[in-house]
């Protein structure tokens, strides 16, 4: 790699990637390398080096740039590796398992214990709310038993998400208890919505608002959330890939995602309109309904009609 | 920086590089831990942290990002800077925290056994 001939960074870039077949990938590559060395060539100028000098040390101290280009791989022989993959399917089975095996981790003694007496004392809360409201009881106990109920369920959720286990690393301690929080503040707005019954429609209202606190606490965090599989899971993704119908047809899975968001809105629509109208007798139809709605077009989505008959006619 | 190491390359540094190459992505994975960055960002952070004297080669970064990224470490994007070439952002995920976190730890109780076991020898702590 001599330097001294080449006095400009653009002349090398293209001279290094010549011949190679510009897939998106390298395309990438050569960009970031070439955003790189101006920021190196500006601050080698900005010291008062000569334009030619500069280049030449930016493309100095970038080393070996064939190296790069050969190590990414997947673009240059992209299709022997494809043959290759197709072959060994049963050696990556074999690795994969191995991962497993490597990468087991079991649940901590503590953890369990702790999240069995939290989840007996949610379950506890949860029937004494209950047996309080069917009562139609003083609402201490109402309140006192919901919060006990929001704060098990808080403590379970940022508690879990902080385990590692044997797929995913052990989320930071604040964005789990953002989860937790968010979890607790919506057993609370649910709760709230429950008190309608003995405190009135205000309740309700406040219930829902708290609700939607707690969605919008969920889409931030969601939103925000950054990948946190292991490294064995991801390779195993991608050896799996497009096998099921999510993947293999985006349209498909958009057409999915519209309809599931419209029937779950029909759903909670009428589920209110329900409620008020004919009372909690009958409106949590509405939602069953819509959940069985929601199981038929799942299973139109991963089992499409005519599948059958498409297969035969390719002669698989 | 005054400096222009090219011209003045370290006869030999004041420490070990190659043992500071074998944590390059751990470094990488520092260095993103509290902002995301591009790579001459990166780079310029590693070699003003060394004092100027560790030139780290660029090559071997782009290894490091590579790696990092389909390991699913960091995550990469393209910057919509409209002036010059676009940057490539890293930004650490939450498996790299993990893994990061984990490092450390291990170094540090391995840079505790061999400080031990130098001073044993009768080094100059």
């Amino acid at each position: 790699m001599s330097s001294a001939e080449h006095s400009n960074i653009h002349r090398y870039l293209d001279d290094a990637f010549a011949g190679l077949p510009m897939n998106a990938e390298l395309q990438d590559l050569k960009e970031e390398i070439r955003s790189n060395m101006q920021s190196r060539v500006a601050e080698l100028e900005g010291q008062g080096v000569a334009p030619a000098a500069a280049a030449a040390t930016a493309i100095d101290e970038l080393g070996d740039v064939r190296a790069i280009i050969g190590d990414g791989g997947a673009g240059t022989d992209g299709r022997t590796n494809a043959g290759t993959n197709a072959g060994t399917n049963g050696g990556t089975v074999a690795e994969h398992l191995a991962a497993h095996v490597a990468n087991k981790v079991s649940p901590r003694p503590g953890f369990v214990t702790g999240t069995v007496l939290l989840s007996a004392v949610a379950l506890a809360s949860l029937l004494l709310f209950v047996l309080v409201l069917g009562d139609r009881g003083s609402a201490a106990p109402a309140v006192l038993s919901g919060f006990a109920l929001a704060m098990c369920a808080g403590a379970i959720t940022a508690w879990s998400l902080q385990q590692e286990t044997s797929q995913n690393y052990p989320l930071p301690r604040r964005r789990a208890l953002g989860y937790g929080a968010a979890a607790a503040a919506a057993v609370v707005g649910l709760c709230l919505c429950a008190l309608v019954a003995v405190a009135g429609t205000g309740m309700l209202v406040a219930g829902i608002f708290v609700v939607l606190g707690a969605t919008i606490g969920f889409i931030r965090l969601g939103l925000s959330q950054t990948n946190r599989r292991k490294p064995w899971v991801r390779a195993m993704a991608r050896d799996y890939q497009a096998q099921d119908r999510f993947t293999q047809d985006p349209v498909a899975a958009a057409r999915f995602g519209i309809y599931t968001a419209a029937i779950w809105i029909l759903a909670i629509a009428v589920f209110i309109w329900l409620t008020f109208t004919l009372g909690w007798g009958i409106s949590w139809l509405a939602l069953l309904a819509g959940l069985a709605l929601f199981m038929v077009v799942l299973a139109r989505m991963l089992f499409p009609a005519g599948e059958a008959e498409r297969r035969q006619a390719k002669g698989e | 920086m005054v400096e222009n190491p090219s011209e003045s390359p370290p006869q030999s540094e004041p420490f070990a590089a190659d043992l500071l190459r074998g944590h390059t992505d751990t470094i990488v994975l520092g260095v993103l831990r509290g902002a995301e960055s591009y790579g001459f960002e990166i780079y310029k952070t590693i070699r003003d942290a060394t004092g100027g004297l560790y030139e780290i080669k660029e090559a071997t970064l782009y290894a490091t990002y590579r790696r990092l990224v389909k390991d699913g470490l960091v995550e990469a994007s393209w910057g919509d800077e409209t002036q010059g070439g676009r940057r490539k952002y890293y930004r650490i995920t939450d498996a790299g925290r993990a893994v990061y976190a984990k490092n450390v730890q291990s170094w540090t109780a391995t840079q505790r056994i061999i400080n031990t076991l130098l001073n044993v020898k009768g080094g100059t702590p």
